[in-house]
């Protein structure tokens, strides 16, 4: 309901449950507050924002107070100029006058009120409250005598993070905020309380007393660290970035970010960071160069080997933290300039077992919902994901969700932070989540509690009841170690709620047979009709930066740009006379199959784009040999990796705060990134460096004057992509399929593109079970008994973030993580050293109690040296090579 | 989880179970599980407030905002027996100055402090309801009305030896 | 004005607290009444025409308040007894508490019917561990004898009642604070509206009555409304129970009807002052309200009466001084409760009263001047007009009414700045 009231003697009609602060902003009038804040709940504690409303005796806190039809305020009376002046003074008698050393000077609010409305001198005489305090957090600074008790910290930590790891204790005067105890901070160092303290009291160690808050200028980027595609602002200054800043209401994140985004920007500035180009010379010795003699040195190279050993000698691995004109001219270098189809991404993987499952099922090749449904979302399975790491944005979402009274069901190995907030966390052995949900079919099912529009297309489920026939709820309870009620109540909850998703991750689909757990969800999202609508739908979750954009650009073997086939002759001649070049004839192999190729000597030239496969790819010491026989091996990175340093030619690339360019997230939004400082040294954009080389190897068809000119032609190869230039991308992007011409193009709420995909349901041909007969996806071997996931954690990202000293003071080690209950059986003690053998190799690693992980499985974050998982991870085509889960034996040290 | 044997007995563990019992809501019973944890271990350790957090389901913080909110709960150890004197207006006109001064002479701390056997510890409160016999103080769960310099030494005596 | 003895009817009995005390002189006669003879609506109707209201202090009527809960739709309902009495100066809770808590239980039950709640808890403050273990034993008593508990008397009525002590926090008393307290959290006010009628203990319909309030229920149901309505004052029926302490002759706990005058309570009751001793001041609503002087020692002590004269009932805690009293430093006691006890929510009541105090210690060190009494009256007049809650609101009375009434006071200290006697004093 609408109402008319006049602030300061003007009108304005505003919705009914807006405040009176709210109400007022809308006019332009600003009305001073500290603890109010969007997102938050209200408080009223501060009495900043006191007005005169006529009718009511006293004055009233506009935060608080609900228009009224016809309510009469003003804002700019004597009185509520005395109160104003009054509550600063009250604030000001006890805080530290010592802006000249405070981080937060510059963008204060009581500074910054003080001036505007305080009064120039002091009346309060005597000496200040000072209360004891001292350093809780290596990375979070606390200054308890500049608090002004607004209590936002320990609200957004609550109510936004979910995580409670602040509160207020004591009382009056002497009230502190702070952690359990008032010891050290334990919490996601999501940094949400920095960003919501107004004055200086919660401050970044990482960037204290470096630099001056008013000396910086902000540039708009997109975080680099997931595939979530948060909103953030480099502040720069001197070309050094000197910390994160995100805006209230900005972005898909809303101004959220979690520890990487914030924190994990000392990567940009890092000493270690190369940049000059470098190439082997005669004694073996990487030297710098000019980019001139580096780029004619890998144009030589790669064509003398293509052309004496053809393009299928010659291969390519790009990152996804890349961006899509860096990716798209990658792949266009690899397969028109060197011919060869072998290009791919470390998520090609993915691409090769969860996409086409989609396309299958459903005609999509992406997740068909929004980001933002998970907000509303009524129910949620989640399978094999931590969303609260894999993303941490679209995991807040989730919390959100949870507080709207959403029925959250995790269904993961182990606990994660969403564990204590939702409805249920099943603790499902790896392997038997197909059990699982083949149970909550069999459920929804016998209890009839499908949707009757899908029993209306399809008449009956006999097939479907077949499969879910041989095990009764009590088996499937047994194997999956959950209660039949449990299953019951679960499958009861999603059938019957309005809006349900389900989303899915990489633990599920990165172990053997994981494609059919992903049909079984299909399956369970047809039977109970949730599809095609917002707040139902699938999401398929790998953390991968770019992953989508990678798929979307043709870095992989088998499609060209736009989803196209390599095998489909029209699609090729179509790209081919985009490009007015040629594209091979026969698809490529996977990242995996160039290093197998490259140990056979089948793989001469291999180019490494911002990754590093002795850190994160399968093999261990054979895949090193395998680098190690390569004639010609080209990095191209921001650090000299253990990769890098076995290359003849290093090339210096630059991090995404250093470009301009595109990213597509997860929800297939392509979203704009900005750059914000000048590449360090010579480092230059991959696109640029691929563009070089291309214009060294004599083709003019790889020159571009800059990244806009890349997506320009994107535009004009990806036909999703119509449309799309970087002016279009400048406020949240949009979410393809776009087309200028297209009917399904939407602007709603500032959204553009398509929200929800299959709007008019499965097509004809979609319309069929998968029905999996089996119950299980693999079983452990009787020698390698035990099942280890190896995993990511909420403060890194793959191998990059081991260059981020504030990371690393968050976590610089990994740990094996077994339940007590495991250790006890091994005979392993908390904090001993172990092997952890596979059939692939083994490493030596310290064990740390874990009542998070489910008795019998293991988990190994993935990012650390001390951890080198590469040696445990079996190397093969992609059905072998799942790496998310591996099967090892555990040995006392 | 923190394990109640680490902190509680079974008859503790037992009796907890039993105040938590008496809500709907497990985060009700925070008070009163404090005010029987304190009664039985002195004071509000560390563990405790993990061990009570966990158990009604809310975040450790929570217990320790609690627990340092009210002024009968304490988190550092206190003496065995716990000397509240009234500093209101009521027993303020009627000498509890006074009475306070005896006391610190007598037990040889001051306000806040405990003494070194630490049998004491002396505080002072806001109004305990008991104006009608002022001044007056509280030892424990025991109101002493009407107290005087005079009686002090002897009514501190009577607690020396209890447990 | 003598006496009339109807919440204390009990008080003197041998062994009162024990139900069969309570039985013997018509105790749990109104509640089967109630449940037998009435419709809820009939004892909301009751308790309108008593005009009880409520005796915490605000003096609202608990007719209204149990017709609001009653016609929220939600459920379940909850009855609080506010036990938490922390009011300075405020003992008559704690009378009823430990002599006649029967009355206070079939009270709750009476409301608790009329209002469409099955549970109440009595939120009882954490120092009176003895008040508490009665109430228990009451309530056991009574619900032995089927007065409490599920199915009352075979009425279909079930209504159960938890004792919930309070652990030190004198804001509690302020109703959504008691809430937030009883929900587990740090005991601070709750913005409103909504007021806890409607979204009270866990977000449900809630009515909060003093034990006072409640225990004057039963003799209302038992005698009829009209009965009630006809003793105290038209706009203040009933009678009150005054907590009278201070440089009395007689301190303690009298009933009187509404409408009494504070000569009356002080000569005709509490035993005059005391000897060779005569009246200087008294604050007739606790540590909240504003003192009164010789002049209005004819004030009647009831809401309104009080209000007029720029004072408050509250609680009825009437805290008398004789002419010996130092003001300022009576001032100084009141203003370091209020600051001890600002729970920090709000700016002016956490930082003002922080303020209030060190000048109060500037004036009686002896290191204040008189632009800082201004200064004073400034601060007082921010606190009370923008404070959060009524703790704020109230706690600077003492200070306005003080430097209004015995500026001379506060003038002798100002003159003796840095003269020998202030240094004394400071060293002592």
């Amino acid at each position: 309901m609408m109402v008319r009231l006049t602030i300061d003697g003007r009108q304005i009609m505003v919705d009914g449950h807006v405040n009176v602060l709210d109400a007022a902003s809308k006019l332009g009038i600003h009305i001073p507050t500290f603890c109010h804040q969007a997102r938050l709940s209200d408080l009223g504690a501060c009495r900043m924002c006191l007005v005169e409303v006529e009718g009511m005796g006293k004055l009233q806190t506009a935060c608080t107070l609900a228009v009224n039809d016809g309510m009469v305020v003003r804002t700019d009376t004597p009185r509520v100029e005395k109160a104003r002046r009054m509550m600063l003074e009250f604030l000001l008698i006890n805080h530290p006058l010592e802006c000249t050393v405070c981080d937060a000077s510059g963008e204060c609010t009581l500074q910054d009120l003080a001036f505007k409305h305080g009064s120039a001198e002091t009346r309060f005489k005597g000496k200040k409250r000072i209360l004891r305090d001292h350093i809780i957090s290596p990375l979070i600074d606390r200054n308890l005598n500049r608090c002004i008790q607004c209590k936002r910290c320990v609200r957004v930590c609550e109510e936004i993070q979910g995580v409670t790891a602040l509160g207020m204790s004591y009382r009056g005067a002497a009230t502190v905020v702070g952690p359990f105890m008032d010891k050290s901070l334990d919490c996601e160092y999501c940094s949400h309380c920095i960003w919501s303290c107004p004055v200086g009291a919660i401050t970044s160690r990482a960037m204290k007393h470096k630099v001056r808050t008013w000396e910086m200028e902000k540039s708009e980027a997109i975080c680099p660290y997931c595939s979530c595609g948060c909103t953030l602002s480099y502040n720069y200054r001197d070309n050094v970035v000197y910390r994160v800043t995100h805006a209230e209401g900005r972005g898909l994140n809303m101004g959220s970010l979690c520890s990487k985004g914030f924190f994990g920007y000392d990567v940009i500035n890092h000493p270690d960071r190369i940049t000059a180009p470098m190439v082997r010379d005669a004694d073996g010795v990487l030297r710098r160069t000019t980019w001139q003699s580096a780029l004619e040195e890998v144009a030589r190279n790669m064509k003398r080997i293509s052309r004496e050993s053809g393009g299928k000698a010659v291969g390519g691995i790009a990152s996804d933290r890349l961006t899509n004109e860096d990716l798209y001219l990658f792949q266009k270098l690899m397969r028109m300039v060197f011919s060869s189809n072998n290009v791919d991404t470390p998520s090609g993987l993915w691409s090769r077992t969860v996409v086409p499952v989609l396309e299958k099922r459903m005609g999509v090749r992406a997740a068909t919902n929004s980001l933002d449904d998970l907000n509303y979302t009524d129910a949620l399975l989640i399978v094999g994901c931590d969303i609260t790491v894999a993303n941490p944005i679209s995991g807040l979402k989730v919390k959100q969700a949870i507080r709207r009274g959403g029925l959250v069901t995790e269904v993961n190995p182990g606990k994660t932070a969403l564990s204590r907030l939702a409805r249920r966390s099943l603790a499902v052995p790896v392997g038997k989540e197909l059990a699982l949900v083949k149970g909550l079919i069999k459920v929804i099912l016998e209890e009839g509690l499908y949707d009757s529009e899908t029993l209306g297309k399809y008449g009956k489920f006999s097939e479907l009841e077949f499969s879910v026939r041989d095990k009764s709820l009590k088996e499937i309870a047994r194997e999956t170690d959950c209660s039949v009620d449990e299953i019951t109540q679960t499958a009861r909850e999603f059938a019957g709620a309005k809006k349900a998703s389900i989303i899915f991750g990489e633990t599920a689909v990165l172990q053997a047979g994981g494609e059919k757990v992903l049909e079984a969800v299909i399956d369970l999202l047809v039977l109970t009709g949730k599809l095609g609508q917002e707040g139902c739908g699938l999401y398929p979750i790998l953390s991968g930066t770019n992953f989508q954009g990678a798929l979307d650009m043709g870095v992989s073997p088998n499609w060209l740009p736009g989803h196209a086939a390599v095998s489909s002759d029209s699609e090729r001649k179509r790209v081919e006379k985009a490009w007015n070049g040629k594209v091979p004839k026969d698809g490529g192999k996977s990242a995996y199959e160039m290093i197998q190729a490259a140990a056979a000597g089948k793989l001469k030239a291999l180019y490494l784009a911002g990754v590093n496969p002795l850190a994160t790819f399968p093999g261990g010491e054979d895949l090193e040999k395998a680098l190690k026989k390569m004639e010609f091996l080209v990095v191209q990175e921001l650090f000299l990796t253990d990769t890098a340093k076995l290359a003849d030619v290093v090339l210096p690339a630059t991090s995404l705060a250093e470009k301009n360019g595109t990213l597509t997230n997860v929800e297939r939004r392509v979203q704009k990134t900005s750059k914000a400082i000048d590449g360090l040294g010579h480092s230059l954009p991959d696109w640029k460096i691929f563009s070089d080389l291309g214009v060294a190897c004599g083709e003019e068809g790889m020159n571009y004057l800059n990244s806009s000119e890349v997506m320009d032609e994107i535009a004009s190869v990806v036909p999703f992509y119509s449309g799309i230039n970087h002016q279009i991308l400048a406020d949240n992007g949009l979410q393809w399929p776009f087309s200028r011409d297209d009917a399904r193009e939407v602007y709603h709420e500032g959204y553009l593109g398509t929200r929800h995909l299959l709007p008019e349901g499965l097509s004809k041909d979609k319309q069929f079970f998968a029905a999996v007969p089996v119950w299980e996806t693999h079983s452990a071997d009787s020698k390698y008994p035990m099942t280890l996931v190896l995993g990511d954690l909420l403060f890194h990202s793959g191998s990059f973030t081991r260059y981020s000293e504030s990371l690393n003071q968050l976590a610089a080690q990994a740990t094996l993580l077994m339940n007590p209950q495991t250790g006890m059986g091994l005979d392993v003690q908390d904090g001993s050293s172990v092997r952890a053998v596979s059939t692939q190799g083994e490493f030596t690693v310290t064990v740390s109690y874990s009542e998070d992980i489910a008795p019998g499985m293991l988990f190994l974050p993935r990012h650390f040296k001390n951890a080198p998982v590469s040696a445990l991870m079996i190397p093969g085509p992609d059905d072998q090579a799942r790496t998310a889960i591996v099967h090892v034996r555990v040995v006392k040290a | 989880m923190m394990k109640s044997t680490e902190v509680f007995s079974a008859k503790e563990f037992s009796d907890m179970e039993n105040i938590r019992a008496r809500y709907q809501e497990p985060a009700s019973a925070i008070l009163p599980l404090l005010h029987y944890v304190q009664g039985a271990q002195g004071h509000l350790s560390e563990q405790a407030l993990t061990f009570v957090a966990e158990f009604i389901g809310v975040p450790h913080v929570r217990t320790f905002e609690v627990a340092t909110y009210y002024t009968m709960l304490f988190t550092e150890p206190v003496g065995r027996h716990l000397v509240q004197v009234c500093r209101n207006l009521s027993c303020h006109v009627n000498g509890a100055e006074e009475v306070l001064q005896g006391l610190k002479r007598e037990l040889g701390i001051d306000v806040g402090a405990t003494t070194p056997d630490r049998v004491f510890t002396l505080v002072e409160v806001e109004c305990i309801g008991a104006c009608d016999h002022a001044p007056a103080m509280m030892i424990d769960g025991d109101l002493h009305r009407s107290v005087t310099v005079d009686s002090v030494s002897r009514i501190l005596n009577s607690y020396r030896e209890k447990p | 004005m003598s006496e009339l003895k109807i919440l204390t009817r009990n008080v003197s009995r041998p062994n009162p607290a024990h139900i069969d005390s309570y039985l013997v002189n018509e105790g749990y006669v109104a509640l089967p009444r109630a449940l037998n003879e009435m419709t809820p609506e009939e004892v909301i109707d009751e308790v309108k025409i008593a005009r009880l209201r409520g005796r915490g202090g605000a003096g609202f009527p608990a007719g209204m308040k149990w017709d609001f809960a009653s016609r929220d739709r939600r459920k379940p309902k909850y009855i609080i007894c506010n036990a938490d009495e922390g009011e300075p100066g405020t003992f008559k809770d704690r009378v009823l508490i430990e002599n006649d808590p029967h009355a206070i239980l079939e009270g709750m039950a009476l409301a608790g019917y009329a209002a469409g709640a099955e549970k109440g808890f009595i939120y009882i403050r954490g120092e009176y561990p003895q008040g508490a273990r009665i109430l228990e034993r009451a309530i056991a008593e009574a619900t032995s004898r089927s007065f409490l508990g599920d199915n009352i008397l075979n009425s279909g009525f079930n209504f159960s009642v938890t004792v919930h002590r309070g652990a030190g926090a004198y804001v509690c008393g302020e109703e959504t604070a008691l809430i937030e307290s009883l929900e587990g959290k740090r005991g601070q006010s709750r913005i409103r509206p909504p007021f806890p009628v409607n979204v009270g203990y866990s977000n449900l319909p809630t009515v909060v009555n003093n034990v006072e309030t409640l225990a004057s229920v039963p003799p209302i149901i038992l005698r009829g409304g009209a009965w009630y309505a006809s003793i105290g004052t038209p706009e203040c029926p009933g009678t009150k129970l005054y907590s009278v302490s201070g440089h009395v002759a007689r301190p303690g706990v009298y009933e009187l009807p509404m409408g009494v005058t504070l000569r009356e309570l002080i000569f005709d009751n509490a035993g005059g002052m005391r000897e060779g001793r005569t009246f200087k001041a008294a604050f007739p609503g606790g540590a909240s309200s504003a003192c009164l002087d010789e002049s209005q020692l004819d004030v009647k002590l009831d809401f309104n009466s009080l209000a007029v004269a720029g004072s408050m009932l509250g609680s009825g805690a009437v805290i008398v001084l004789d002419d010996t009293a130092d003001m300022v430093k009576a001032t100084h006691v009141l203003i370091k409760f209020f600051e001890h006890e600002s729970c920090g929510k709000c700016t002016p009541c956490r930082e003002g009263l922080f303020w209030v105090r060190r000048i109060l210690d500037q004036i009686l060190e002896g290191s204040a001047s008189e632009q800082d009494l201004d200064l004073l009256l400034e601060i007082c007049e921010g606190i009370r007009s923008t404070s959060f809650c009524g703790l704020g609101e109230a706690s600077v009375s003492c200070v306005e009414s003080t430097i209004k009434k015995f500026r001379g006071e506060y003038l002798a200290y100002l003159r003796n700045s840095g003269s020998g006697e202030a240094e004394t004093e400071a060293a002592s």
